[in-house]
Protein backbone atom coordinates (compact mmCIF):
# COMPACT_ATOMS: atom_id res chain seq x y z
CA UNK A 1 0.00 0.00 0.00
CA UNK A 2 1.28 3.03 -0.76
CA UNK A 3 2.68 6.03 1.86
CA UNK A 4 -0.77 7.83 1.38
CA UNK A 5 -3.38 6.18 2.13
CA UNK A 6 -6.97 6.56 -0.25
CA UNK A 7 -9.58 8.29 1.31
CA UNK A 8 -12.75 6.63 1.57
CA UNK A 9 -14.57 9.16 -0.70
CA UNK A 10 -10.88 8.44 -3.28
CA UNK A 11 -11.88 5.12 -3.25
CA UNK A 12 -15.45 5.59 -3.64
CA UNK A 13 -14.78 7.67 -6.97
CA UNK A 14 -12.44 5.18 -8.51
CA UNK A 15 -14.80 2.26 -8.07
CA UNK A 16 -17.79 4.47 -9.51
CA UNK A 17 -14.97 5.80 -12.59
CA UNK A 18 -14.74 1.90 -13.01
CA UNK A 19 -18.64 1.64 -12.88
CA UNK A 20 -19.30 3.90 -15.20
CA UNK A 21 -16.87 3.08 -17.99
CA UNK A 22 -15.43 5.01 -20.74
CA UNK A 23 -18.17 7.96 -20.43
CA UNK A 24 -16.90 8.56 -16.85
CA UNK A 25 -17.20 12.63 -15.92
CA UNK A 26 -18.79 14.63 -13.11
CA UNK A 27 -22.36 13.94 -13.19
CA UNK A 28 -22.47 10.06 -13.90
CA UNK A 29 -19.50 9.88 -11.41
CA UNK A 30 -22.38 11.52 -8.73
CA UNK A 31 -25.23 9.63 -9.93
CA UNK A 32 -23.27 6.46 -9.17
CA UNK A 33 -22.15 7.59 -6.20
CA UNK A 34 -25.68 9.10 -5.17
CA UNK A 35 -27.11 5.90 -5.91
CA UNK A 36 -24.54 3.56 -4.39
CA UNK A 37 -24.57 5.66 -1.02
CA UNK A 38 -28.13 6.61 -0.98
CA UNK A 39 -26.96 10.29 0.24
CA UNK A 40 -26.73 13.65 -1.91
CA UNK A 41 -23.35 14.00 -3.59
CA UNK A 42 -21.74 17.23 -4.25
CA UNK A 43 -20.43 17.81 -7.61
CA UNK A 44 -18.11 20.13 -6.41
CA UNK A 45 -16.43 16.92 -3.87
CA UNK A 46 -16.48 14.95 -6.68
CA UNK A 47 -14.53 17.05 -8.56
CA UNK A 48 -12.14 17.79 -5.50
CA UNK A 49 -11.48 14.20 -4.92
CA UNK A 50 -10.88 13.71 -8.98
CA UNK A 51 -8.31 16.43 -8.26
CA UNK A 52 -6.71 15.11 -5.49
CA UNK A 53 -6.48 11.38 -7.65
CA UNK A 54 -5.32 12.86 -10.60
CA UNK A 55 -2.40 14.19 -8.51
CA UNK A 56 -1.91 10.92 -6.93
CA UNK A 57 -1.61 9.56 -10.44
CA UNK A 58 -4.54 7.53 -9.74
CA UNK A 59 -7.00 8.61 -12.57
CA UNK A 60 -6.05 10.35 -15.59
CA UNK A 61 -8.27 12.82 -17.78
CA UNK A 62 -8.98 14.56 -21.20
CA UNK A 63 -11.05 17.19 -21.91
CA UNK A 64 -13.99 16.53 -24.64
CA UNK A 65 -15.45 18.78 -27.19
CA UNK A 66 -17.49 22.20 -25.83
CA UNK A 67 -21.53 21.81 -25.98
CA UNK A 68 -24.38 23.89 -26.48
CA UNK A 69 -26.41 22.52 -23.53
CA UNK A 70 -23.47 22.52 -21.35
CA UNK A 71 -23.15 26.45 -21.92
CA UNK A 72 -20.21 26.23 -24.42
CA UNK A 73 -18.33 23.80 -21.67
CA UNK A 74 -16.10 20.61 -22.29
CA UNK A 75 -16.87 17.50 -20.16
CA UNK A 76 -13.55 16.02 -18.40
CA UNK A 77 -13.82 13.00 -18.78
CA UNK A 78 -11.48 10.78 -16.04
CA UNK A 79 -10.30 6.97 -16.44
CA UNK A 80 -8.11 5.02 -13.45
CA UNK A 81 -5.04 4.46 -13.92
CA UNK A 82 -2.74 1.28 -14.23
CA UNK A 83 -1.50 2.55 -10.81
CA UNK A 84 -5.13 3.44 -9.72
CA UNK A 85 -6.41 -0.06 -10.01
CA UNK A 86 -3.36 -1.28 -8.06
CA UNK A 87 -4.23 1.12 -5.50
CA UNK A 88 -7.91 -0.35 -5.56
CA UNK A 89 -7.11 -3.80 -5.31
CA UNK A 90 -4.18 -2.91 -2.24
CA UNK A 91 -6.92 -1.00 -0.29
CA UNK A 92 -9.70 -3.95 -0.64
CA UNK A 93 -6.97 -6.42 0.39
CA UNK A 94 -5.69 -4.43 3.15
CA UNK A 95 -9.88 -3.85 4.17
CA UNK A 96 -10.25 -7.71 3.92
CA UNK A 97 -7.21 -8.38 6.35
CA UNK A 98 -9.21 -6.03 8.71
CA UNK A 99 -12.68 -7.49 8.08
CA UNK A 100 -11.37 -11.06 9.33
CA UNK A 101 -11.72 -12.06 12.87
CA UNK A 102 -15.14 -9.59 13.27
CA UNK A 103 -18.00 -11.95 12.85
CA UNK A 104 -19.70 -9.06 14.86
CA UNK A 105 -19.16 -7.07 11.33
CA UNK A 106 -19.87 -10.17 9.31
CA UNK A 107 -16.33 -10.27 8.40
CA UNK A 108 -15.41 -14.14 8.20
CA UNK A 109 -17.82 -17.02 8.77
CA UNK A 110 -17.37 -18.75 11.72
CA UNK B 1 -21.61 31.34 -13.76
CA UNK B 2 -19.10 33.59 -15.09
CA UNK B 3 -18.48 34.62 -11.16
CA UNK B 4 -17.91 31.21 -10.62
CA UNK B 5 -15.23 30.93 -14.02
CA UNK B 6 -13.14 34.19 -12.16
CA UNK B 7 -12.87 32.51 -8.61
CA UNK B 8 -11.53 29.59 -10.93
CA UNK B 9 -13.99 26.88 -10.25
CA UNK B 10 -13.00 23.91 -12.73
CA UNK B 11 -15.05 24.89 -16.10
CA UNK B 12 -16.24 21.23 -16.39
CA UNK B 13 -17.93 21.67 -13.27
CA UNK B 14 -19.49 24.66 -14.37
CA UNK B 15 -20.61 23.05 -17.17
CA UNK B 16 -22.01 20.03 -15.37
CA UNK B 17 -23.89 21.88 -13.09
CA UNK B 18 -25.59 23.78 -16.35
CA UNK B 19 -26.16 20.51 -17.49
CA UNK B 20 -28.03 19.54 -13.97
CA UNK B 21 -30.18 23.18 -14.58
CA UNK B 22 -31.44 21.85 -17.87
CA UNK B 23 -32.16 18.43 -16.77
CA UNK B 24 -34.92 20.17 -14.24
CA UNK B 25 -32.75 20.15 -10.83
CA UNK B 26 -33.96 22.76 -8.67
CA UNK B 27 -32.72 26.04 -7.96
CA UNK B 28 -31.83 25.63 -3.73
CA UNK B 29 -30.03 22.60 -5.52
CA UNK B 30 -28.09 24.65 -7.72
CA UNK B 31 -27.56 27.34 -5.21
CA UNK B 32 -26.25 24.23 -2.68
CA UNK B 33 -23.81 23.16 -5.24
CA UNK B 34 -22.37 26.89 -6.08
CA UNK B 35 -22.00 27.72 -2.96
CA UNK B 36 -19.59 24.55 -2.30
CA UNK B 37 -17.46 24.59 -4.98
CA UNK B 38 -17.09 28.11 -4.42
CA UNK B 39 -15.81 26.98 -0.78
CA UNK B 40 -14.17 24.30 -2.25
CA UNK B 41 -12.00 26.33 -4.10
CA UNK B 42 -11.62 29.12 -1.20
CA UNK B 43 -10.31 26.26 0.85
CA UNK B 44 -7.97 25.25 -2.20
CA UNK B 45 -6.60 28.53 -2.21
CA UNK B 46 -5.88 29.08 1.06
CA UNK B 47 -4.50 25.57 1.28
CA UNK B 48 -2.19 26.72 -1.31
CA UNK B 49 -0.97 29.85 -0.37
CA UNK B 50 -1.77 30.35 3.21
CA UNK B 51 0.53 32.83 3.76
CA UNK B 52 -0.60 35.18 0.65
CA UNK B 53 -3.91 34.44 1.93
CA UNK B 54 -2.88 36.08 5.55
CA UNK B 55 -1.30 39.01 3.99
CA UNK B 56 -4.70 39.98 1.79
CA UNK B 57 -7.01 39.55 4.55
CA UNK B 58 -4.58 41.56 6.79
CA UNK B 59 -4.18 44.08 4.15
CA UNK B 60 -8.08 44.37 3.78
CA UNK B 61 -8.89 44.83 7.47
CA UNK B 62 -6.05 47.56 7.57
CA UNK B 63 -7.56 49.21 4.83
CA UNK B 64 -10.85 48.72 5.95
CA UNK B 65 -10.04 49.95 9.85
CA UNK B 66 -8.44 53.12 7.99
CA UNK B 67 -11.14 54.01 5.53
CA UNK B 68 -13.85 53.92 8.26
CA UNK B 69 -11.63 55.72 11.06
CA UNK B 70 -10.86 58.31 8.67
CA UNK B 71 -14.64 58.30 7.23
CA UNK B 72 -16.22 58.70 11.32
CA UNK B 73 -13.90 61.39 12.26
CA UNK B 74 -16.06 63.64 9.08
CA UNK B 75 -18.97 61.66 8.42
CA UNK B 76 -20.98 64.29 10.65
CA UNK B 77 -19.60 67.46 8.59
CA UNK B 78 -20.52 65.15 5.35
CA UNK B 79 -23.83 64.38 6.46
CA UNK B 80 -24.40 67.55 7.27
CA UNK B 81 -23.41 68.92 3.89
CA UNK B 82 -24.88 66.51 2.04
CA UNK B 83 -28.22 66.91 3.89
CA UNK B 84 -28.06 70.68 3.50
CA UNK B 85 -27.59 70.37 -0.27
CA UNK B 86 -30.91 68.26 -0.64
CA UNK B 87 -33.04 70.30 1.00
CA UNK B 88 -31.71 73.13 -1.11
CA UNK B 89 -33.09 71.52 -4.11
CA UNK B 90 -35.71 69.28 -2.80
CA UNK B 91 -37.78 69.73 0.40
CA UNK B 92 -38.26 66.52 2.40
CA UNK B 93 -38.99 65.36 5.36
CA UNK B 94 -36.57 63.74 8.07
CA UNK B 95 -37.21 60.04 6.68
CA UNK B 96 -36.27 60.24 3.40
CA UNK B 97 -33.52 62.76 3.76
CA UNK B 98 -32.07 60.09 6.22
CA UNK B 99 -32.27 57.35 3.50
CA UNK B 100 -31.26 59.31 0.61
CA UNK B 101 -27.88 60.59 3.05
CA UNK B 102 -27.60 56.97 3.68
CA UNK B 103 -27.46 56.22 -0.41
CA UNK B 104 -25.20 59.28 -0.93
CA UNK B 105 -22.60 57.90 1.32
CA UNK B 106 -22.32 54.13 0.01
CA UNK B 107 -21.78 56.06 -2.84
CA UNK B 108 -18.96 58.02 -2.07
CA UNK B 109 -17.57 55.17 -0.44
CA UNK B 110 -17.89 52.42 -3.18
CA UNK B 111 -14.64 53.61 -5.11
CA UNK B 112 -12.47 52.89 -1.31
CA UNK B 113 -14.41 49.65 -0.69
CA UNK B 114 -14.05 48.77 -4.91
CA UNK B 115 -10.16 49.07 -4.58
CA UNK B 116 -9.85 47.38 -1.48
CA UNK B 117 -11.83 44.55 -3.49
CA UNK B 118 -9.41 44.90 -6.49
CA UNK B 119 -6.23 45.07 -4.64
CA UNK B 120 -7.64 42.06 -2.23
CA UNK B 121 -8.34 40.00 -4.82
CA UNK B 122 -5.11 40.47 -6.98
CA UNK B 123 -3.34 39.05 -3.56
CA UNK B 124 -5.58 36.67 -3.01
CA UNK B 125 -8.99 34.86 -4.38
CA UNK B 126 -10.07 33.66 -1.66
CA UNK B 127 -9.24 36.01 0.80
CA UNK B 128 -11.69 38.54 -0.57
CA UNK B 129 -14.82 36.07 0.03
CA UNK B 130 -13.36 35.71 3.75
CA UNK B 131 -12.96 39.20 3.99
CA UNK B 132 -16.47 39.68 2.90
CA UNK B 133 -18.04 37.40 4.82
CA UNK B 134 -16.60 38.53 8.22
CA UNK B 135 -16.93 41.57 7.69
CA UNK B 136 -20.58 41.77 6.99
CA UNK B 137 -20.86 38.82 10.18
CA UNK B 138 -19.02 41.56 12.14
CA UNK B 139 -21.16 44.22 11.65
CA UNK B 140 -24.78 41.85 11.45
CA UNK B 141 -24.70 41.47 15.25
CA UNK B 142 -24.77 45.06 15.46
CA UNK B 143 -27.72 45.89 12.91
CA UNK B 144 -29.82 42.93 14.39
CA UNK B 145 -29.60 44.37 17.72
CA UNK B 146 -30.39 47.90 16.49
CA UNK B 147 -33.59 46.59 14.42
CA UNK B 148 -34.32 44.13 17.96
CA UNK B 149 -34.48 48.03 19.94
CA UNK B 150 -36.15 49.90 17.25
CA UNK B 151 -39.01 46.84 16.92
CA UNK B 152 -39.28 46.82 21.26
CA UNK B 153 -39.47 50.66 21.22
CA UNK B 154 -43.26 52.50 20.67
CA UNK B 155 -41.80 55.29 20.16
CA UNK B 156 -39.10 54.69 17.70
CA UNK B 157 -41.12 51.78 15.98
CA UNK B 158 -41.98 54.08 12.53
CA UNK B 159 -38.14 54.51 12.20
CA UNK B 160 -37.69 50.88 11.30
CA UNK B 161 -37.89 51.12 7.36
CA UNK B 162 -36.29 54.22 7.40
CA UNK B 163 -32.95 51.81 9.32
CA UNK B 164 -33.40 49.03 7.03
CA UNK B 165 -33.27 51.06 4.09
CA UNK B 166 -29.75 52.69 5.48
CA UNK B 167 -28.44 49.53 6.54
CA UNK B 168 -29.19 48.24 2.71
CA UNK B 169 -27.17 51.03 1.57
CA UNK B 170 -24.47 50.76 3.72
CA UNK B 171 -24.03 47.29 3.71
CA UNK B 172 -25.20 46.36 -0.10
CA UNK B 173 -22.81 49.03 -1.05
CA UNK B 174 -20.04 47.93 0.52
CA UNK B 175 -20.38 43.94 -0.39
CA UNK B 176 -21.24 45.17 -4.16
CA UNK B 177 -18.78 47.62 -4.53
CA UNK B 178 -16.08 45.07 -3.32
CA UNK B 179 -17.02 42.36 -4.73
CA UNK B 180 -17.28 44.36 -8.61
CA UNK B 181 -13.66 45.84 -7.63
CA UNK B 182 -12.72 42.16 -6.74
CA UNK B 183 -14.40 40.70 -9.86
CA UNK B 184 -12.72 43.32 -12.39
CA UNK B 185 -9.12 42.20 -10.76
CA UNK B 186 -9.89 38.86 -11.29
CA UNK B 187 -10.75 38.90 -14.76
CA UNK B 188 -7.81 40.98 -15.15
CA UNK B 189 -5.78 38.24 -13.80
CA UNK B 190 -7.57 35.47 -16.20
CA UNK B 191 -6.98 37.73 -19.52
CA UNK B 192 -3.25 37.72 -18.36
CA UNK B 193 -2.73 33.80 -16.99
Amino acid sequence: MSREALGNFELMALLAILRVGEDAYGVPIARELEESSGKDVLLGSVYAALDRLEGKGLVSSRVGDPTPERGGRAKKYVKVTAKGVREIRDTQRTLVRLWRGLPGLRGEPV
Amino acid sequence: MRLLQRFGVDDALIGDLVEQRDAGRSRAWLWWQLSVALLAVVARDIAKQPLRFAIALLLAWVLRYVTIGAWSAYEPSIDMTIGRLFLDVVPMSRPPLLVAVACVNAILLAPVWFTIGFVVARVSRGAILVFLALAVALLAPGVVRQLAHTISSDMVRWLLPVQLATFAAAMGGFVVSAATGATIALQRRHAIA
